[in-house]
């Protein structure tokens, strides 16, 4: 086989590098930026620049924002006493379309795991207890439904615990507008261990 | 259950071979090495994500490819239709697509399609070590439970995160930051795992020792005794009692950099007249009680989730004399169950077995 451009092959390895991006839809990809306009992929290529050297964490909640103190930390309107922990800034975003909480987050940039070598110093905790004043007064934790997860919320709420602030977590069970008989065995049983007094 | 069609493309010796199944018996027949039981192995893959033969995945990709694929389509026995196809290629993940998704895990095929395999390799549950007994009760209980299945998951990926941890600890000479978290989770996961086992092996000792009796003639006496690691007694609090050999093991646990208490060192002890099968069997035990473990994991497993596995016999007429043999086949036909049997004598089976179908296997089927 042989390449007929360097360059269209270096992108198309770069492209495919990005997650849920295989070989045969970088290609699409690279093919697709090809034919657009120069100032489209000016603008494109230029808007990756700026995101990645002017997009960092919130102060606050560690989230990804363009300013100093992300606009949820700083909306006047926001409940102060309650936080969400979560593991990644894309959470916040899942969260946030339920326009259904109105308190602050707190974004751990990951789960414990130490087959990756990550340990409590490596995501934001010390940031998390920080933030834990007289202030707060429910510590809500989101993380993942898996082992790391798990542990991880195990992990804060036991760190948490001297402070007395009161530490829920997110339930698990069956989703919303489904039938029982759809959903799979497993979340179906955890939804039973996990059931609660009406 | 019952497997319509089995298809291997590029899979073991075969580059290319269908198969239509007979819903009672279908004997493989034919020389050794022509393939005969890559058939039940592509069931296996179709089944749990592997062969029920230990060996890595990419020793099922024919030589000189880069990929293999099966499928089989099946009917469940209240006639809905089910099919699965698995692609293999190296140093990637399956790809697995059946009737209800496009993509999914082997954790999602196991307990779709219920098997019980038998070949000459798990002589090892009564003659191996405990590992091997195992497997036989986490593999029962994972093909009747999805939750099952997902705590043994769960069990094995916080064994190596908290093994990993320890190793650090063992490193750096100390304790390290976090292990408490993984110890209770841990330790948690490792008591509900206590649980379960306890649960199905209290299940399965009366059909062992019925299916014992009905091999042997009921002369001897069968005992399954449950040894969880560090626990006296699996009905009572086996979480404390779990805490309990953790705190004498701790130290230990850090010096050495790994998990030295939980259900991964567990013992699931066959007795034959109180005597531990392992040390103490004759060979024609070993093989009344293996063919008994087998036969009572159908039952039990038919039990649990209404759904009559698909019975795998490998070569197992080189290993049982023909009594023993003859006493599988009645027993699995009794239950109506279908049955996939391999043999290099396709007409002294024949003799065995008067229904189903015969199909010669040849190298370039």
């Amino acid at each position: 086989m042989q390449f007929t451009s360097e360059s269209i092959e270096h992108v198309v390895e770069l492209l495919s590098t990005l997650p849920t991006i295989g070989k045969k839809t970088a290609r699409r990809l690279a093919f697709h930026l090809l034919r657009q306009p120069q100032e489209f992929v000016d603008q494109f290529a230029s808007a990756m620049v700026q995101m990645r050297t002017g997009v960092r964490e919130c102060s606050v909640c560690c989230t990804f924002t363009d300013r100093e103190v992300c606009a949820i930390c700083s909306h006047e309107k926001r409940d102060r006493s309650v936080i969400c922990v979560v593991e990644q800034p894309s959470d916040v975003m899942a969260i946030e379309k339920t326009n259904d909480y109105r308190g602050l987050y707190h974004v751990l940039h990951g789960a414990l795991s130490p087959l990756d070598g990550i340990g409590p110093d490596d995501i934001r905790l010390h940031e998390l207890l920080s933030r834990l004043n007289m202030q707060v007064h429910e510590l809500i934790l989101a993380l993942n439904p898996n082992v790391e997860g798990e542990v991880t919320t195990q992990y804060i709420a036991k760190m948490v615990s001297p402070l007395a602030i009161p530490v829920t977590r997110i339930a698990r069970g069956v989703p919303m507008g489904s039938d029982l008989e759809f959903a799979d065995d497993a979340t179906l049983a955890r939804a039973l261990e996990g059931r609660t007094p009406v | 259950m019952i497997i319509r069609s089995v298809q291997l493309r590029a899979f073991r010796s075969h580059t290319s071979a269908d198969l239509e199944c007979a819903p009672d018996v279908t004997i493989l027949s034919g020389k050794n090495g022509v393939g005969k039981t890559s058939f039940l192995e592509a069931i296996s893959v179709c089944a749990v994500g592997k062969s029920f033969v230990p060996v890595p995945d990419a020793a099922l990709i024919q030589h000189g490819q880069d990929q293999c694929s099966v499928s089989v389509r099946c009917e469940r026995d209240l006639h809905v239709p089910y099919h699965v196809s698995v692609t293999i290629r190296e140093g990637v993940r399956k790809k697995i697509e059946t009737t209800f998704a496009q993509h999914c895990t082997p954790k999602d095929l196991i307990g779709e399609l219920p098997i019980v395999a038998l070949s000459p390799d798990h002589k090892s549950i009564t003659m191996g070590g405990p590992a091997d007994r195992r497997a036989f009760v986490d593999g029962l209980m994972a093909q009747s439970s999805k939750r099952v299945t997902e705590l043994l998951y769960e069990h094995r990926r916080l064994l190596k995160q908290r093994n990993s941890m320890l190793a650090e600890a063992a490193h750096h000479g100390g304790k390290v930051e976090g292990l408490d978290a993984w110890t209770d989770g841990f330790l948690t996961c490792s008591a509900e795992v206590i649980r379960r086992r306890k649960d199905v092996l209290d299940d399965l000792a009366p059909r062992i020792r019925e299916a014992y009796d009905a091999v042997s003639g009921g002369e001897e006496v069968i005992d399954v005794r449950y040894e969880a690691d560090g626990v006296s007694d699996a009905s009572a609090n086996v979480e404390e009692q779990l805490r309990n050999a953790y705190e004498k093991v701790a130290s230990r646990e850090i010096q050495r950099g790994l998990t030295l208490f939980g259900p991964q060192k567990d013992e699931v002890a066959f007795m034959i007249n109180k005597g531990v099968v392992r040390e103490t069997a004759s060979q024609g035990q070993h093989k009344s009680l293996l063919v008994s473990l087998k036969i009572a994991e159908c039952a039990l497993l038919f039990e649990r989730t209404q759904e009559r596995p698909v019975v795998l016999l490998d070569d197992v007429f080189s290993e049982l004399d023909r009594s023993r043999c003859e006493h599988v086949m009645q027993t699995v036909l009794a239950m109506r169950m279908q049955c996939f049997v391999t043999t290099t004598e396709g007409a002294e089976m024949k003799k065995l077995v008067p229904v189903g179908t015969m199909i010669e296997v040849t190298s370039d089927k």
